[in-house]
């Protein structure tokens, strides 16, 4: 304890006590700021300077400095236009069905089924579950020799599918897997919107004339603007990082119908060794999200 | 043009009565206020009109037509609420105009209604802000604009000012006072405030634990208490009902009696008596009702509000302004024996004589 007497100041406790007392707090920050330095500082900027060089798989090889040359391959570089573009139908698609589905989930327990807590968690399991175990599931589902999913077909008279293995199919394939997962993210943040909702302008509403369509369009959307802008937003930041499923189901094929840019990048700095190239693509990305968000978070502010 | 009719209305929470076998016709331009504590109905009773509670049993009409399962769009009236329930995203304008949009009014119409309207409630200069960017007293014009933006059958109206200041509150009674007259609309309003009631009304349904107590114009409600809970309920300060017992027509209670009800005698009587009708006399006076000494003395500005210890309780009296008692003072009170209301405190109801 500090204390400051009015006529003499008097000091209690030793220096020792003194140093921890006032130094304590940057004491127990310590820990964090060194992880945060190990593993996110240094990376970032071990990027920004991996993406303006050459380097060779050869580590006895210096780096070579190539300005924005890495960044001007990205502009002809084929495999990468193909990659931006499956990333994109993927977040959009997947995004979409993510959304309506949620909010329909959310608006239908909402309204009719309130009190079955139960079917709450049942549908928030897929989230809770690590993706590896919800890829490795989904392979397991899609195998096309002994998988339920071919399993069902055939029973249902219906022909069976290499479902991650077509290239008309496999995008498909992941698109569902990832809705599976991540609707409930969706459903979960409409469900709370929705609870929050004020119940007076409904019934001023009803009184004026509108019919519960008419509510939800003019009332439930405008009120969940600002929760479903989150929610779009954390979402199309993850899709437009979608990994683990593509690694697992496919591997980016067949015939690179399913190589996203996170695979992509893995593939060019692990399996074409070219570590510079991929770090200004990661950048490209880093960029992409950062302005789509800037965004998202103005248009949300607007609107309030 | 309408009239609304309640016919042995009855609406159940689960077990809980909130209103009991209701009979109301709410007549033509008729400005009817149903007046009651907190959880005596009333709020549910015009919910019911409004759709937005059902009867439990019973039927509810609208003129001749029965609207228990008319869905509340349906029904053409509008509502102002407690709260306002304004839309927060939308304009002071599209609020006003949502019940015009949501019936197709043709833009040039539309625009015309809204300007005409949001002149009449002196909102015509914020027509673009959002609810959040106006006072209270503004949220509720919008609000009451919202609801004779289309000129509905019947308004309803839940407390519309109880949350506006004492100024703001008398202003807006005399506006929605003079709106009503000019409107000629059957007005349902809902307060538990007693003062808007009698300024407001053409006639007062005083409702208790879902029932209506008594029903009549404000004076009548005033001078003419059917029942121990009305007479308690109207008149600010409240009227004073001290417990006693009547024989021969004499009122006695500690230290405190009053002759000339008739002939009567009951056994567990209430005295009721306005503060208005109590008179301050001397002391020394043989024919005071009671003396007893003063509690304290309220100076209101137009006049003075004395208390006097009666027994366990306190009996107020309407002074003059210029009274000129102090505390501890013996006092002696005189009654107007013909302003005065004898109660059975069994049934609690009036006891003529």
């Amino acid at each position: 304890m500090l204390q400051t007497g009015k006529s003499a100041s008097v000091r209690r406790g030793g220096p020792l006590e003194q140093w921890t007392e006032r130094h304590l707090r940057y004491l127990m920050l310590a820990p964090t700021v060194l992880i945060l330095l190990a593993l996110t500082i240094f990376p970032s900027v071990y990027m920004f300077y991996a993406a303006v060089h050459r380097i060779s798989p050869n580590p006895d090889l210096p780096w070579e400095f190539v300005g924005a040359g890495n960044f001007a391959r990205l502009i002809s570089d084929p495999q990468f236009h193909v990659a931006l573009r499956n990333t994109v139908v993927f977040t959009i698609v997947a995004v979409t069905l993510e959304f309506l589905l949620g909010l329909g989930l959310a608006l239908l327990l909402d309204r009719f089924i309130r009190r079955l807590s139960f079917l709450k968690t049942v549908l928030m399991i897929p989230m809770m579950l690590p993706p590896i175990a919800v890829a490795i599931t989904w392979k397991l589902i899609y195998e096309p020799q002994f998988g339920v999913l071919n399993e069902i077909m055939f029973l249902l008279g219906l022909p069976v599918q290499a479902w991650a293995g077509d290239v008309n199919l496999a995008m498909f394939s992941i698109i569902v897997a990832d809705v599976w997962q991540w609707t409930p993210f969706i459903f979960l943040l409409m469900l709370a919107g929705l609870a929050s909702l004020p119940v007076e302008p409904y019934e001023a509403a009803a009184l004026d004339g509108a019919s519960s369509w008419r509510q939800f369009w003019d009332l439930t959307l405008p009120f969940l603007k600002p929760v479903i802008a989150i929610a779009l937003l954390l979402r199309v930041m993850d899709a437009l990082r979608l990994f683990d499923l593509v690694f697992i189901l496919t591997g980016g094929g067949p015939a690179d119908r399913t190589k996203v840019l996170s695979l992509y990048i893995y593939q060019v700095a692990y399996r074409f060794a070219d570590p510079g190239y991929a770090a200004a693509m990661s950048l490209f990305v880093l960029f992409v999200t950062i302005v789509l968000s800037t965004w998202f978070m103005k248009r949300m502010r607007l609107a309030e | 043009m309408a009239s609304v009719r309640f016919d042995n209305v009855t609406k159940k929470f689960g077990e809980f009565v909130a209103v009991h076998d209701f009979n109301l016709e709410i007549r033509d331009k008729e400005f009817l206020v149903l007046l009651g504590p907190s959880g005596c109905g009333k709020t549910t009773t015009m919910r019911m009109v409004a759709g937005l509670e059902e009867a439990t049993t019973g039927d509810i009409y609208i003129n001749s037509e029965r609207i228990n399962d008319v869905l509340p769009k349906y029904r053409d009236v509008a509502m102002v609420f407690q709260s306002y329930a304004l839309y927060p995203h939308l304009s002071v304008e599209d609020n006003i105009g949502y019940p015009l949009k949501i019936r197709k009014v043709p833009p040039e119409e539309y625009k015309r209604r809204i300007g005409e309207v949001a002149r009449r409630v002196e909102l015509d200069t914020m027509l673009k802000r959002l609810p959040k960017e106006l006072s209270g007293g503004q949220r509720q014009r919008v609000a009451l604009a919202r609801a004779i933006v289309r000129t509905p059958r019947v308004f309803l109206m839940d407390e519309p000012l109880s949350n506006l200041d004492a100024k703001l509150r008398t202003q807006m009674r005399a506006e929605l006072k003079h709106l009503q007259h000019e409107l000629q609309v059957t007005t349902i309003y809902v307060t538990h405030d007693q003062i808007e009631a009698m300024t407001l009304a053409h006639r007062v349904a005083v409702m208790n634990r879902g029932v209506i107590e008594q029903l009549g114009t404000p004076r009548e409600i005033y001078n003419d208490p059917r029942t121990l809970f009305v007479a308690g309920f109207i008149g600010s300060p409240a009227m004073n009902l001290i417990p006693g017992e009547v024989k021969d027509g004499v009122f006695a209670s500690a230290g405190l009696r009053v002759g000339g009800a008739g002939r009567i005698s009951i056994a567990r009587a209430v005295l009721g008596v306005r503060p208005e009708d109590v008179h301050a006399a001397s002391a020394e006076d043989p024919d005071v009702n009671l003396v007893a000494s003063i509690y304290s003395v309220e100076l209101t500005g137009e006049n003075t509000l004395v208390s006097l210890q009666l027994g366990g309780r306190l009996m107020t009296l309407r002074a003059d302004k210029n009274f000129a008692g102090q505390i501890d003072q013996r006092l002696g009170v005189r009654i107007e024996t013909d302003r005065m209301f004898l109660f059975d405190a069994e049934t609690e109801r009036r006891v003529d004589f």
